[in-house]
This record gives structure tokens, sequence and C-alpha cells, in this order.
């Protein structure tokens, strides 16, 4: 006789093992791709979202940052820096589209000037200016217009502020994560903030 | 205080990065100052609309789990083939490795069944210079002697290239142990080997190359510069760009004042046993087109560099010159062409 459930009840199945998820995902197994893309997706399209302000663009840069960066990972090192490097990758997948979408104007971008970092000079991805656009942005309410707005900061300080507000990191985490030091950190943090400031003033 | 000043405080503060006393001084402020409380709530306000979850909005589309699997099985089958062209740029770059390790050791190995370092055979051949014969032959055009002549085979562990475009000095060690040393070998090459650059090292098809070739060499030159002609000496190093190559023999493997031919493959080959070995083996493997010369030396031990063989009336006439100034051998050996004619010394 066949053990029973209790009826209602969904089995609940244990948590495979990211470890071997990876190892999986390094032999070609699609499904163990599925259940660490499942993990991961959603967060990485949150801070993609913000960062591209396209839904389009957003779940290609996520699934271009999955199938890339999930294989090439050898060494499973814990939750918290696979997802600090499945970021990272996104990041760096991100601004090499920029490099490539506008190579001339962004290839110094992410470098960044040099001392104390941000001087307000660097070129600014083209905003999405267009009538309908902001036509649709009107429409929406307050906080879809800070989202909307993130867009159209210059990307180095967009980058540092997503890091900071969406994935929570600290100072010295988002300096080791960009190469800078904390004061720069700091400094494109303070210019990020101020220019979406003056966004949302423009809009009142 | 600035507003710039104010703005990187209420950063600070919203970010949790100002100790208690600047926390404490900061929030009086805001109590007293409505704009910089006006400014702390629009920075919470951006950090509230980015950390919101919007549900819907920011939920993944339909699908976005099937496109991505299907996009990683699509990159897994690209990377495999990929891997598989990489994996045969490899397997070909190493076999056409293993292919020129082959060319270049192989033969030689076989041949050499002593050799056991390769390292040796990088090592910087000592090197006699050409005289200036062999350099205007050279420049006259005449082929190379790695294409003329037979390789000799090198005694003990020299470089086989050094056999085939130089040859040794005397070594001193060697003449101590009893062991031959090559007196004369002159080749024309067309240009000189670099000295800190290995010499090509020849291949076994490469060495019958040249014995063939060197074997018709030498009927042909015998023909056309010898027969019928008036009598002539050819100094050794004119004939050697023919091949000549005559090599000392150890103390006690020929006969004083005697002459040895020897035509017969094994009894070449049981020279190639006995203590003249090196020498034999220096001159070459048995040659159907060629015949073994040993010369025993009388009372005064021949200087075998001094050697040179003139063809008169259908006889090839050696000469050699007694040693003086140097170490002497008591014999000499050397190969000629197995076309019968006979063979004097005088």
């Amino acid at each position: 006789m066949e053990p029973t459930r209790p009826s209602g009840v969904c089995p609940v199945e244990p948590e495979a093992d990211p470890a071997e998820l990876l190892e999986g995902i390094r032999r070609g197994d699609t499904d163990a791709f599925e259940t660490l893309a499942r993990q991961h997706a959603p967060r990485l399209f949150r801070l993609a979202l913000r960062l591209t302000g396209r839904r389009e663009q957003a779940e290609d840069l996520v699934q271009d940052t999955l199938v890339r960066a999930l294989p090439a990972l050898r060494k499973f090192e814990g939750r918290a820096r696979l997802s600090t490097y499945l970021v990272r990758a996104l990041g760096n997948l991100w601004k090499n589209r920029l490099r490539s979408k506008s190579r001339s104007r962004l290839v110094e971008w992410f470098r960044g000037p040099a001392g104390d970092g941000d001087d307000g000079t660097g070129d600014w991805e083209p905003p999405d200016s267009s009538p309908s656009a902001l036509d649709r942005l009107e429409s929406e309410d307050r906080a879809a217009w800070i989202r909307r707005g993130v867009a159209r900061l210059e990307p180095v300080r967009r980058w540092t502020l997503l890091l900071r507000e969406v994935e929570e990191l600290s100072y010295e985490e988002i300096a080791e994560m960009t190469e800078v030091p904390v004061g720069t950190v700091r400094s494109r943090l303070a210019r990020a903030r101020a220019d979406l400031r003056s966004i949302l003033e423009d809009r009142r | 205080m600035s507003q710039r000043e104010l703005d990187r405080r209420l950063q600070d503060y919203l970010d949790d990065r100002l100790d208690d006393r600047e926390r404490e001084e900061l929030e009086a402020l805001i109590r007293d100052d409505p704009a910089a409380a006006a400014d702390l709530e629009s920075l919470r306000e951006i950090r509230l609309a980015l950390r919101e979850d919007t549900g819907g909005a920011d939920a993944l589309s339909p699908g976005f789990y099937t496109r991505a699997k299907s996009r990683f099985a699509e990159s897994q089958k690209q990377g495999k083939r990929r891997g598989f062209r990489l994996l045969s740029w490899e397997a070909a770059g190493l076999a056409t490795a293993a292919v020129i390790t082959l060319a270049l050791f192989m033969p030689d190995l076989l041949e050499r069944p002593g050799e056991t370092s390769i390292e040796s055979r990088f090592e910087t051949p000592r090197r006699i210079e050409a005289d200036d014969a062999d350099l205007a032959a050279a420049e006259a055009g005449e082929p190379a002697a790695d294409e003329m002549a037979p390789a000799p085979v090198e005694a003990g562990k020299r470089d086989v290239a050094e056999k085939i475009v130089e040859f040794d000095a005397p070594v001193e060690e060697e003449k101590a142990t009893g062991r031959a040393e090559r007196v004369d070998r002159v080749e024309a090459a067309p240009a000189r080997p670099s000295l800190s650059a290995p010499p090509p090292a020849p291949t076994a098809t490469r060495r019958r190359e040249a014995r063939q070739k060197a074997a018709s060499a030498d009927a042909e030159f015998a023909e056309e510069q010898f027969a019928g002609a008036p009598m002539k000496k050819e100094s050794s190093r004119s004939f050697a760009d023919r091949e000549l190559v005559a090599v000392g023999l150890p103390e006690g493997t020929v006969e004083r004042s005697s002459i040895r031919i020897v035509e017969e493959r094994t009894e070449w080959e049981r020279l190639l046993l006995g203590a003249e070995r090196d020498a034999i083996r220096s001159l070459g493997d048995y040659t159907p087109s060629r015949r073994l010369v040993l010369i025993g030396a009388g009372a005064d031990r021949f200087d075998c560099a001094s050697m040179t063989v003139g063809l008169t009336g259908g006889t090839y006439r050696i000469s050699v010159g007694p040693a003086r100034d140097v170490d002497g051998f008591s014999g000499c050996a050397l190969t000629l062409p197995r076309d019968g004619r006979e063979v004097v010394v005088e």
C-alpha cells in the first residue's frame, strides 16, 4: 500500500545545493540552470530595469548575465558571493553594451575622473525625451517618475546609486565592485541624488 | 553650513555613516530647518521608489525562464562546437609538433642509439671556418655540402647538425682515450650558419638523398675531372667538395704501411663494432656506391688532414704527409667511389 500524503499539503522539495547546481550548469544541465536562474533573476531584473529603464532591454540583460556568468563561475563561495558576482557581471555586460552603443563617447565612463572622482563632465546616455515617453511619464505616479528618472542619470552615477539603493551594498562594497575609492563612491552618490532631485523638481 | 556640506551630511545620515554626535547635531538641524527636512525627505523618497517592489511592473514577463533556458542550451551547443574546433586545432597542432619532432630527432636517435640527451643536440658546436676556396665555391653556386655529401655519423654525442655543415676541431680528451678524430672535412655551404643558433638537422630521407647524390657526383667527378686527363693532383679540399672525409684511426686498428679496401657490407659493419667504430661511423654507413679505404702509417704517423687524392690513368693516388707539428695517427681512413679503379698510396 502506497503511503498517503496529507491532503492539501504540497510536498516541499529540498533546496538544491548551489554548488551542485553550478556543477550541473557547467555540464550543460538546463534544469540546474533554470533552478539557479529562478533564484537570482527577479532581483537582477529589478536592478536591470532601473538601470535601463526598459523591460525588454532589462530582460535581455538578465538573460545574458545568467547564460554567460553562471557557467563561467568555477567555484561557489556562498550565496552572497554568488549574488554579488552576478550583479557585477550584469554591470559589466551593461557597460559593454553602452560602450558598443556609443563607443566614442562612453569609453571612459566607467573609469571615472581622477582624484575625487566624479566631476560631472562625463557624457550622458541620451535620455528618452520623446514626447510620447514624456507623456507616459506624466501619467505615472511619482515613484515611477523617480524610477524612470534614474535611467536618465549619467551611467556611472546611475550604477553607483542603484548598487546602493537597490542592491543595498555598503560604500565599501561598492568601492570594491567598481574599483574606486570609497570617497569616490560617496561623491558619485551625492551627485546622482542631486541630479535625481533636480529631475524631480523639474516635474513639480 | 553650506548647502553642499548639508547635502553631504544628509546623505551620510541617510546611509547611516554618521557617528552618534554628528547624527544628533544633524537631527537638531533638521528639526529647525524645514528645507533641510524636505531635502532629507526627497532622498528617502528616492530610496523608497527604487527599493519598492512594484509587483507586476517589476515581474519578469511570462516565458522568461523558457527563453533563458533555450538561450543557455544554445550557448552550450555553441560552446561545445567551439570546444570541438579548439580541440581539433589543438590536435592538429600536437600532430604537427610530433611530426616535426620526429623529423628532427628520431632519425638520429635511430641511427645513433648512444644519443641520450636532446639538449646536447643544441649545444653550440665548435666550428672551423671554411677556407676561402670553400666560400668561393659556395659563392659560385655549387650545391651545399649537405646536399652533395652523405652525412657522416659523428662519433659520440656530437650534434647531428654539425656533422652536416660543420665539424669538430680535434678533441684532446678524445685523443687521450684513443678515440677517432676527424681531421678534415670541408664543405661548401652557401652561408655560414650562426654559431648562436643550432643548424638544421637532417632527416633520414635527406641523408639518403645526399648519399645518392654524392655517389652520383663522385662518379661524374671521376669521369669528368680525372679520367683521361693529364696527371693532376687534386687537393683533398677540392675533392672533399664531392665528399672526401679523411679520419684518423686509433692505434692498432690498421697494420703499419698497409692499405685495406672494404667493399663488403659485413666487413664494413664489422668495423663499426671495433675500436675504429667512431672513425668509421663518421664516414657514414655502408653504401654500395662507395668503398672504405684504410691506410696504415709507416714509421711516421700520418697527418690525415694533409691527405690529397689524385686520379691518374684510372688510378686513385692517395698522398698523405707525415705528422710534424700535430699529433699524428697510426692510420687514416676515407671512402672513395666504388668504381673499380685501383687505389694506391704514394
